[in-house]
């Protein structure tokens, strides 16, 4: 699934609209929410806490389903799926980076990106082993430390792993709701610089983030403020760091605008 | 180390298994106490019967046995053998007395019947289960049900003595088996003589009666009330009068002889039954603990793809596993417990029981148990297919149901610690409500087995009721040349007699239903009454039929059904139906002067008496044969015979 045609839409919401009733009170988190992702693009959401953002990734990745609206996925609608449909459709296109980053404490690192990587259809045991050992080296996870269990692991080794999972299926999508939220600079270029590599290798990446940094990397911001797309900067495909003055003073202006 | 899809919620649930160690050992310890109740069970409701079908088949015991005066026989035999449903029938002469018989508990009065082991009839052979190798004087050898009981050894001495007061003594050569002469308390007592001494009791000054024995046989099994029926009418006919006849057949010894295992079986099934329950609420306990607590878990797993049925197989499966085990070391460690029963059925029966393992009923039992112990996973699956996984990752039980905010702190007065408590137990209301539900299943279940096992060993009382209606601690059979009323005013002034009434048990149809008919006046005296609607029957019209009847024949309460006995039809009007599994609920309960309507010169012959509280029944007995020996031709120590206290 990595040589996916650059070019059409992957994802698409139209008038998608997420409600939550509570206590008898109506709470609107997504409005009348329109958004069109082209193939391989690399997508930032940017907006304040609690606009929305997680809704958001949720919503597109058929992990929770709009009140409102519909979602299409390679021109398909995702709301007309059954619970056991929607399960198969997150395994066969979708990886996931959480902001809690949800490792499963009592299995080593290793074998938590293996539980999903073995999941998948069509998968052979050492095709899948020998990738994993491939992503893990890619974000500096050693050898030795693969048969450590989560708990023994920083906060920033644990993101890292997660990361590993979910692109150890080489999804068509990937989500990542803050991912460097929690990881120091060095880690977080680690995690950036894969994900930039997923992306330039023509999977679509989908990324929350509140860091500037990791907004940069981003073909496209999307700024996400009262349930609604208030605004969006196009930043093109960044090549390499030396551009990234010129794409941080036009990010900066945008969010300015934006009221960030 | 490298794994498996999906075993990979399997190290999950190992992670719980380990948390819930105490509550596993629990259901491997119930499922192996199901297991072992259920194989129990098993073998009395479904090998018992087998062998005793077995035991007739191997003997070619006769479906129809008849011990009638030898100046009958001729006649008798002729007619058996122009009726075309009986296909073969078999005469022999024995010897035979009334005469009382020492037990353990007192003496008992019997019809005892000589046999010359030497001489095998056609039907319904007498096979020697054991015998003295070195010969005894005067050998005798006995029913097998007198060593079940523990009554006689080999060697020991045994005395018959006749109502004239002759006693013949003999020793214990042997015991044997003979599918209609094994009993002590009902019909006939079988005792076994080689040829010589037969021959020789023959020719003694005051030998016993000669009589003939005649046996039937009837191949179809459904023909055998009928005939027996048709035979009894006959025999009760006025040529037939002097010495009434004595007649058994092959339902009435299933009857006589199913009734104690078919108690066994319910007992434990219904025992198991209560256990497996507690082990799936403990599993199903088990498995919504540990989904409640990796919720956020399962929420990544099914974000990734993980179904939910693949998520709950790694804790259903583990739980299965344990079910299957304790479940198997459960039904093999019971057959430890398969001589305890046998012996205790053969102190009821007289057979001998030795089952072999049942490989089939063992494994479908163990089968089951472990299905059933899938039944909480897939319902645990099922709630959790409709659970997204957003809400599972953010640890809420539905996406659309946030928790209600009980008891606001905002608005709280009075102790803090006090309503934190009572949040936290307004939070988990569904797992308060499963400790509650679990609390009471065990309650109940331990209640009911508490009543059980002191119940059914040592008061079988109300389960008899429940399966063979009300009854006295005594039962006796009125001599033939005897008046019934006359019998029954003189026992009513035995002193330590409660109540006695004539009750019998005689077979006839409803509505062309083979039924169990109890005949006898003043039904609604009884102490146990079986009436689920309506009354007991009053006048000669009237009928009460059991719940199971009414249901197979479309009748109830208010309609008319037509009873049959041998040709004789005539209809009844249903005023009551009865709550009885006994004779598989087929009954019908008649008033005396109903049954005539269908045998006009039916006499009573069985009398039911209950004594009064503190007395003994042995001292009713004794006090019965001193002052009635000769116009009765048994005494039945029924609590005794039935097991109870
Ligand atoms: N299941 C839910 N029920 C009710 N409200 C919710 C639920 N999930 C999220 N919210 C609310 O929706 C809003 C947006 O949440 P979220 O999408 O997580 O924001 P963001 O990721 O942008 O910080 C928040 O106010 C949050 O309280
Ligand atoms: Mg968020």
């Amino acid at each position: 699934m990595t040589q996916i045609q650059q070019q059409g839409t992957v994802l698409k919401a139209s008038q998608i609209s997420k409600t939550y009733a509570h206590d008898g009170l109506q709470q609107h988190i997504l409005v009348n929410l329109d958004l069109d992702i082209t193939r391989g693009e690399y997508v930032v959401v940017m907006g304040p806490s609690g606009a929305g953002k997680s809704t958001l990734m949720h919503v597109l990745s058929g992990m929770d389903s709009p009140t409102l609206g519909e979602i299409e996925f390679d021109g398909a609608a995702i709301g007309a799926l059954n619970p056991r449909r929607l399960t198969d459709f997150r395994r066969d296109h979708c990886g996931f980076v959480f902001q809690q980053i949800h490792l499963l404490d009592s299995l080593s690192v290793l074998d938590n990106v293996l539980a999903v990587g073995l999941l998948g259809r069509r998968r052979r045991r050492a095709e899948v082993v020998r990738r994993a050992g491939e992503l893990l080296d890619r974000v500096g996870i050693e050898e030795a430390d693969r048969g450590k269990f989560p708990a023994m692991l920083s906060g920033g080794e644990a993101q890292r792993v997660a990361v590993v999972r979910a692109l150890i299926n080489s999804p068509a999508v990937v989500f990542a709701d803050e991912p460097t939220g929690q990881l120091n600079s060095e880690s977080s270029s680690a995690v950036l610089d894969l994900l930039g590599e997923v992306s330039a290798g023509g999977q679509t990446v989908l990324v929350v983030t509140h860091d500037l940094r990791s907004a940069l990397r981003g073909d496209r911001v999307l700024y996400l403020r009262d349930g609604a797309i208030r605004g969006e900067c196009v930043l093109g495909r960044r090549r390499d760091a030396e551009h990234d003055h010129d794409r941080l003073s036009r990010l900066t202006g945008f969010l300015d605008e934006m009221g960030w | 180390m490298s794994i498996r899809p999906a075993s990979s919620f399997g190290v999950l649930a190992l992670r719980n298994l380990r948390r819930a160690r105490v509550q596993l050992a629990v259901v491997a310890l119930l499922s192996l106490v199901a297991g072992a109740l259920l194989n129990l069970g098993a073998l009395c409701g479904i090998r018992y019967p087998q062998l005793i079908r077995g035991e007739a088949d191997r003997l070619d015991a006769p479906q129809i046995v008849l011990l009638t005066p030898t100046t009958e026989a001729a006649r008798t035999q002729a007619y058996l053998r122009s009726d075309a449903r009986v296909s073969q029938v078999d005469s022999m002469t024995v010897l035979s007395e009334r005469a009382s018989l020492r037990l353990r508990s007192g003496s008992t009065a019997a019809d005892v019947v000589y046999v010359d082991l030497d001489q095998q009839p056609a039907l319904g052979r007498t096979e020697i289960l054991e015998r003295r190798d070195a010969t005894v004087q005067d050998p005798v050898y006995l029913p097998h049900l007198f060593r079940a009981t523990g009554d006689y050894g080999i060697g020991d001495p045994f005395t018959v003595t006749t109502p004239a007061g002759l006693t013949r003594t003999f020793h214990v050569a042997g015991f044997f088996e003979n599918v209609y002469l094994g009993f002590i308390t009902m019909g006939a007592t079988g005792l076994g003589l080689p040829h010589d001494e037969y021959v020789a009791l023959g020719n003694a000054s005051t030998p016993p009666d000669r009589l003939a024995f005649l046996r039937a046989k009837v191949p179809d099994r459904k023909q055998i009330t009928p005939v027996t029926a048709d035979l009894t009418a006959r025999l009760s006919a006025p040529s037939g009068a002097g010495h009434r006849s004595w007649v058994w057949n092959w339902d009435g010894i299933q009857i006589v002889t199913m009734t104690g295992p078919m108690l066994y079986a319910l007992s434990l099934v219904l025992f198991a039954l209560v256990v497996t329950l507690i082990v799936l609420m403990a599993i199903g306990f088990w498995i919504r603990g540990a989904i409640d607590q990796d919720l956020p878990a399962i929420g990544m797993l099914e974000t990734f793809g993980f179904r939910s049925g693949q998520i709950v197989r790694g804790l259903a499966l583990p739980a299965a596993l344990v079910v299957l085990l304790g479940a198997t070391v459960g039904v093999v460690a019971s057959y430890a417990a398969v001589p305890l029963i046998a012996e205790s059925l053969a102190g009821q029966t007289g057979m001998p029981w030795h089952p072999r393992p049942d490989v089939v009923s063992a494994v479908v039992i163990v089968l089951m148990l472990t299905l059933a112990a899938l039944v909480p996973g897939m319902l645990a699956a099922r709630s959790l297919r409709r659970l997204e996984p957003v809400a599972a990752l953010r640890n809420r039980i539905a996406s659309r149901t946030f928790r209600r905010n009980w008891l606001p702190l905002s608005a709280a007065r009075g102790n803090l610690q006090m309503h934190l408590g009572l949040k936290q137990a307004l939070a988990n209301r569904t797992q308060s409500i499963l400790v509650a539900v679990v609390c009471l299943v065990v309650g109940l279940g331990s209640i009911f087995s508490a009543s059980l096992f002191t119940n059914v060993p040592s008061n079988k009382e109300n389960f008899m009721h429940m399966l063979v209606g009300d009854y006295g601690q005594v039962a006796a059979r009125i001599a033939p040349d005897a008046d019934p009323d006359a019998v029954l005013a003189e026992v009513r002034a035995i002193p330590g007699v409660q109540k006695a009434v004539l009750k019998d048990f005689l077979q006839g149809s409803a509505a062309n239903t083979q039924s169990l008919a109890v005949v006898m006046d003043d039904f609604e005296g009884q102490t146990f009454s079986s009436v689920a609607e309506g009354r007991e029957p009053r006048h000669a019209n009237e009928i009460a039929v059991g719940a199971v009847l009414a249901r197979s024949t479309g009748k109830s309460v208010g309609q008319s059904i037509s009873v049959r006995v041998g040709s004789t039809t005539a209809d009844f009007l249903i005023v009551g139906t009865l709550s009885t599994v006994q004779y598989g609920g087929d009954r019908m309960d008649l008033t005396t002067a109903g049954y005539r309507r269908l045998v006009p010169n039916f006499q009573h012959e069985a009398l039911d008496i209950a004594v009064q509280p503190g007395t003994s029944p042995t001292a009713v007995i004794d006090a019965m044969s001193r002052r009635l020996d000769g116009r009765l031709s048994s005494v039945t120590n029924q609590q005794q015979y039935l097991g109870c206290s």
